[in-house]
This record gives C-alpha cells, sequence and structure tokens, in this order.
C-alpha cells in the first residue's frame, strides 16, 4: 500500500467501525433481545426463539396497524412536500433580507421539540382558549369542543412539525435551481403552471426525494404528537412500541420495531425503483 | 409614401431596477433576416436590452414594436423569439434530443413529427450522434449546440444570443460563430447576439450596437466604427485604442502634462472647442518621428505585428515595435489621419 492510498483506507476502515458500533453492533444487540424469551419472575433469558416474531403475526392486528402508519406517514410526507416546495420557492425568490429572516423563522422553529410543539397546538386548539373557542366567542361557528384529539389535529400538526424541516432541506437546491431554466421555457411560450409541472419539479426531482426520504423516516418513529392529537384509533405504530416498553415488554416490543424496520425498508426500496430513477431517453 | 418597416424596434426604451437607470433612451431597429451584436463592457446594459427583447424585463419606459403591432407588454410567448442563455439553461433532467424536443411539446406534435425536427436540427448542428445521450455527458461545445438547436426548434423569427461563446476555446469559439452565420444565412432569421468580444461581433455581424452606461454610443458597421467613431467612448473602446490628454493652442496640439506637441495645423470644429482633448490612436497610428516621450515597459514579439509596451505621461500606451533594441525611452510621434480627437468629457 503506497502512501497515497493509506488514508484511503484509513477512512473506509472508519467508516466500518462506525457502521459496526453505531448501527450493526445496536441492531444485532437488539435482534437478540427480540428473539429472548425471559422468566417473568426472575427476568433472566430462558430461551431463544422466534416466538415474539410469531405473536406479533399472530393475527393481522399489527400487520394492519403497520400498513396504517406507513399510509399516514406517507400522506404526512405528500402534504409536507406538497406545501413546502411552492413556499420554499417563494423564499428563495425573496431579497436576501426578508429571505434570511424566513431562514431565522424556520431554524427558530426546528429548535422546538416534538412535545413543545404538540403542548402548543393542543392549547391551540383547545376549547377554553384556543382557535375554537374564539371562534365560537365571534359567531363564526357554533359550539365549543375542543378540536383535539382527533385524525385531523394530529395530521396537521404532524405536517406543521415536518414542514420547516422539509423547507430548510429543499432550500439550498432550490436555491441553486438556475433562474434561466425558467426563464428559457418562457421564451418556448409555456405558462408559469406549466413551467412549474414540466421544468421546476423535474429538475429538483432528486432533492425533492431525498427530503421526502427524511420527511417520511423522521416521522415513522413519532409518537409524543401522535399520542397527544390524535385519537387512540388514531395512534401511531411507535406507539404501541412504547407502550410495550412501558410495560416491560421489551423483547416483544423489540420485535415489533424490527417489523416496522422491515416494513419502512421495503417502502423505501419501492419508492427508490419508482422515484429514484434518472430518466435517460434510449432512442 | 414611406415604407413600415417590418423588423423589430424599439423606441425611447428605458428600464429602471431598483432605483437605477439600466437603460436609458434605447432607440434601435432591427431589420428581419439581419445579424447585430450588442457590444459593449461589462454592465452596460447589453443582457437586459436582449431580455426587453425576449419580453423576460418590461420596459419602465418607451415601446416595442414587431412591424406595426406593439409589442412591449406581450409575454415572453407571444414573441416568436428564441433565445440561447449564456448559462445556456439546459434542462438537466432531459436527454439532448428532448431538450431540443421540449418547445414542440406546446405545438402538441406527433411524437414521431416532433423526434423528426429535433433530429433534423441536431444533424444541422452536427450533433446527431449525441441524441439519447444525457445533458450532463456531452461537451461544453456540444451543449452550446444543443442550446442552439433548441432555441431554433420552434421556428423562431428572431434569435436572441446571451454571450453564447463565452465559454469555449478559442477554436470552437471560431468554429461556432461562424456555423451561426452560415445557419443565420440559410434560415433567414435575425439574430442579435450579445457579446463583449469585438472580434466576435465584427466578425459576424452586419450592424454593432456599441453600449455603454445602458445608452447606445453607436450603431454601425464594423468598418464604420473603427473608421469613424462617433463618440469618445467608442474611439477608446472600439479597437482598444490608446489615449493622451491634450490642449490646443494656436492650431496646435500639445500633450497636457509634457507639453511636447503632438500634431500641428490642428482642425477642430467650433462646435467641439473646449480646452481639452483627448486624442485616441491605434498601434500602427505611431511614426518613429515625433516630440512625444514613453518608457518602455516591455516589448510584445507576437504575432505579424511586434509591439511595446509603454508608459506615455502616466498611461499605458500600446504602440508598434519600430525601435526594436530600445530598452529605456523612446521618442515618436502620430499619423493623425490615423488619429480621433475628442472634447475631454468623464468616460468612466
Amino acid at each position: 500500500m503506497n502512501k497515497q492510498q493509506q488514508p484511503i483506507a484509513a477512512t473506509y476502515l472508519l467508516l466500518v467501525l462506525y457502521c459496526v458500533i453505531v448501527s450493526l453492533g445496536p441492531l444485532l444487540f437488539l435482534f437478540t433481545t427480540a428473539v429472548s424469551t425471559a422468566d417473568p419472575l426472575t427476568g433472566e433469558v430462558i430461551r431463544y426463539d422466534l416466538s415474539n416474531f410469531e405473536e406479533v403475526f399472530y393475527d393481522s392486528y399489527y400487520a394492519v396497524q403497520i400498513g396504517y402508519t406507513l399510509g399516514l406517514v406517507a400522506g404526512i410526507t405528500v402534504v409536507t412536500l406538497g406545501l413546502a416546495v411552492p413556499l420554499t420557492l417563494t423564499i428563495a425568490r425573496l431579497k436576501n433580507r426578508a429571505r434570511s429572516a424566513w431562514v431565522v423563522m424556520l431554524l427558530a422553529s426546528l429548535a422546538l421539540s416534538e412535545v413543545l410543539t404538540a403542548f402548543a397546538w393542543q392549547l391551540l386548539l383547545s376549547q377554553s382558549s384556543g382557535i375554537p373557542g374564539w371562534l365560537s366567542y365571534s359567531g363564526i361557528i357554533s359550539g365549543d369542543k375542543a378540536w383535539w384529539p382527533s385524525f385531523p389535529a394530529m395530521f396537521v400538526v404532524l405536517v406543521y412539525f415536518s414542514l420547516p424541516i422539509a423547507m430548510i432541506l429543499l432550500l439550498p437546491a432550490i436555491r441553486r435551481l438556475d433562474p434561466s431554466l425558467n426563464e428559457s421555457a418562457y421564451t418556448m411560450g409555456f405558462s408559469k403552471t406549466s413551467v412549474f409541472f414540466l421544468v421546476v419539479l423535474p429538475s429538483l426531482r432528486g432533492p425533492i426525494f431525498q427530503t421526502g426520504i427524511l420527511t417520511f423516516l423522521l416521522n415513522i418513529g413519532g409518537f409524543v404528537i401522535s399520542q397527544q392529537l390524535g385519537k387512540p384509533s388514531d395512534w401511531m405504530f411507535a406507539v404501541f412500541i412504547a407502550d410495550f416498553m412501558r410495560t416491560f415488554n421489551v423483547p416483544f416490543a423489540v420485535a415489533l420495531s424490527f417489523c416496522l424496520l422491515i416494513a419502512v425498508l421495503l417502502c423505501l426500496a419501492v419508492a427508490q425503483l419508482i422515484f429514484g430513477r434518472k430518466p435517460i431517453e434510449a432512442s | 409614401m414611406s415604407q413600415v418597416f417590418d423588423g423589430t424596434s424599439l423606441s425611447d426604451v428605458a428600464v429602471e431596477l431598483d432605483g437605477h437607470a439600466i437603460l436609458r433612451g434605447i432607440n434601435l431597429e432591427f431589420a428581419p433576416g439581419s445579424f447585430t451584436s450588442l457590444l459593449g463592457p461589462s454592465g452596460c446594459g447589453k443582457t437586459t436590452l436582449l431580455r426587453v427583447l425576449a419580453g423576460l424585463q418590461q420596459p419602465s419606459w418607451g415601446t416595442v414594436h414587431r412591424g406595426t403591432k406593439d409589442i412591449t407588454h406581450s409575454p415572453p410567448a407571444d414573441r416568436d423569439c428564441g433565445m440561447v442563455f449564456q448559462t445556456l439553461a439546459l434542462f438537466p433532467h432531459l436527454s439532448v434530443i428532448e431538450n431540443v424536443m421540449f418547445p414542440l411539446r406546446r405545438l402538441k406534435l406527433p411524437e414521431a413529427s416532433m423526434r423528426e425536427r429535433a433530429l433534423e436540427l441536431l444533424r444541422m448542428m452536427h450533433i446527431e450522434e449525441v441524441a439519447p445521450q444525457p445533458i450532463d455527458k456531452i461537451s461544453g461545445g456540444q451543449a452550446q449546440r444543443v442550446a442552439i438547436a433548441r432555441a431554433l426548434a420552434q421556428g423562431p423569427h428572431m434569435l436572441l444570443l446571451d454571450e453564447p461563446f463565452s465559454a469555449l476555446d478559442a477554436e470552437l469559439r471560431d468554429e461556432l460563430r461562424t456555423e451561426i452565420r452560415v445557419i443565420q444565412k440559410q434560415l433567414g432569421i435575425s439574430i442579435v447576439m450579445v457579446t463583449h468580444d469585438q472580434e466576435e461581433a465584427f466578425t459576424v455581424s452586419d450592424q454593432v450596437v456599441v453600449m455603454h452606461g445602458g445608452a447606445v454610443e453607436q450603431v454601425d458597421s464594423a468598418v464604420a466604427l473603427l473608421t469613424s467613431p462617433a463618440t469618445q467612448f467608442v474611439a477608446k473602446f472600439v479597437g482598444r485604442r490608446n489615449e493622451l490628454s491634450c490642449y490646443l493652442e494656436s492650431g496646435c496640439l500639445y500633450q497636457a502634462d509634457t507639453n511636447k506637441l503632438v500634431a500641428r495645423d490642428v482642425d477642430i470644429s467650433a462646435s467641439h472647442s473646449s480646452d481639452q482633448y483627448k486624442v485616441y490612436f491605434a498601434a500602427d497610428a505611431v511614426v518613429s518621428s515625433g516630440e512625444l516621450e514613453a518608457e518602455v515597459l516591455f516589448h510584445r514579439d507576437i504575432g505579424d505585428f511586434p509591439q511595446i509596451c509603454a508608459r506615455c505621461s502616466g498611461t499605458t500606451v500600446w504602440i508598434n515595435n519600430l525601435w526594436p533594441d530600445a530598452q529605456e525611452t523612446i521618442q515618436f510621434g502620430l499619423d493623425m489621419s490615423k488619429a480621433f480627437i475628442f472634447t475631454d468629457t468623464p468616460c468612466e
């Protein structure tokens, strides 16, 4: 190995060590936990088998819950991207000072924790001091019921929580987008709407896909907002995992999280197949 | 009966952005089938003028007409102009042929005829073989050709080129500008090209518009610009002439700082009378007899005309090397038939 190759080899070694320590090691440890069964009295592991996984698939309940969670998170991702792309395009076109103000505001909202966000929205949607109360007081709506817990409340807050992250991720890519791409399409006679769908969106395909993946992954493990603003029937899969953790059935909770992980990996593979490939004309 | 001009014309066009005048009182005509270059230093408003023609920039004042039709407020879609941007603006998500087919999609033509038209244009630009390639896999010269092919796809009546060859090497630039001129003659369309390269402007254009500070200094043929500059700026900018500050006394012109005689029997009309004058002269206007003095900085012995870079009264001048062995100072004079005298007005 020559002197030039040494730093490259060291980099790869560091990468392997990082993967083992941060990903593979804990994953292996968790898998060992998932296939273990402990004595309820002593807490000692009495056997290793797949009984926890068998229990997950004993009936379709958990599969349905996983499907619901994946669908919900996919929906949140789509709505978030649907809002983030035009909003970020608008912010990117602003003058420096206004754009900086927006970036500071987005970063500030990122600093809020999920718990704080959930509580703030609980207040906003509450009957006594929130939006429903004000609207009822001003006679715009009748009744004085709080708007949470409900599916729409949970969905809106999850989108609200994801939106600044998505916008911050998209902003550099949108800022780099050559404005003459749009202008050249205008000179070809295309309308602003056509240019958005035929030029802007396809040109941003990579960043949008990456932001979508990150938004999806960020939400799949979230449970605070879901539990605080949704009804039990609306809860996401992570709430179940957390519940089993709290009741000390850790091996079963880990088995559930493994099933969720596999489902997420399958979803990502499908997304990569559909959206990830680069279109190349092959005439 | 006067004939109606059927090309594109600008009348008293001005553009102001954030309180700054970018264009001022532009009056220009672009005849059908003509090749016009907008020439000037960076920031003189060439690209803004091109954008006004394309409809991408609304003028603050003035009008734009095509024939008798007022198109001042028409959107780019109604201008029937193809444009090649400085960045080329090729769509990164499309292949070469898809880029060229893109403008045709609006016309809702059958896929086969769009493809045939695109291939025809790529063939005309000699890049048919890269048709299926992704846009980021082709060379700079090929990308330039794709951009031109795409701009021609709709069959525009006017092609606008914004410094199209600035990123290319000299050989390729020369080849492409010859090709674009040939294509322009073939198709009979008018072309307006922004450039700061004088050689480029002079070799391909029917008329050259020299711009400075957002205004048009002179519109003329290349020969006329070189032989009869209308303003002090054109005299200095076109041909990259040397400049001397002078004053007039008893019909003789003297160098301002040194009081050395520059020329005798100078005839300056009353309308140009002033205390201070600027004399602009090219390297070949220098003669070996005269009173002017310059300090030799270095010799440049490349090409057919070896030159000397010298400092004459604080000003750097390039002059033909009539003194091959001179190392320190030289004395020279000017052939006033090749020099231009202008009243000294501030010229940024």
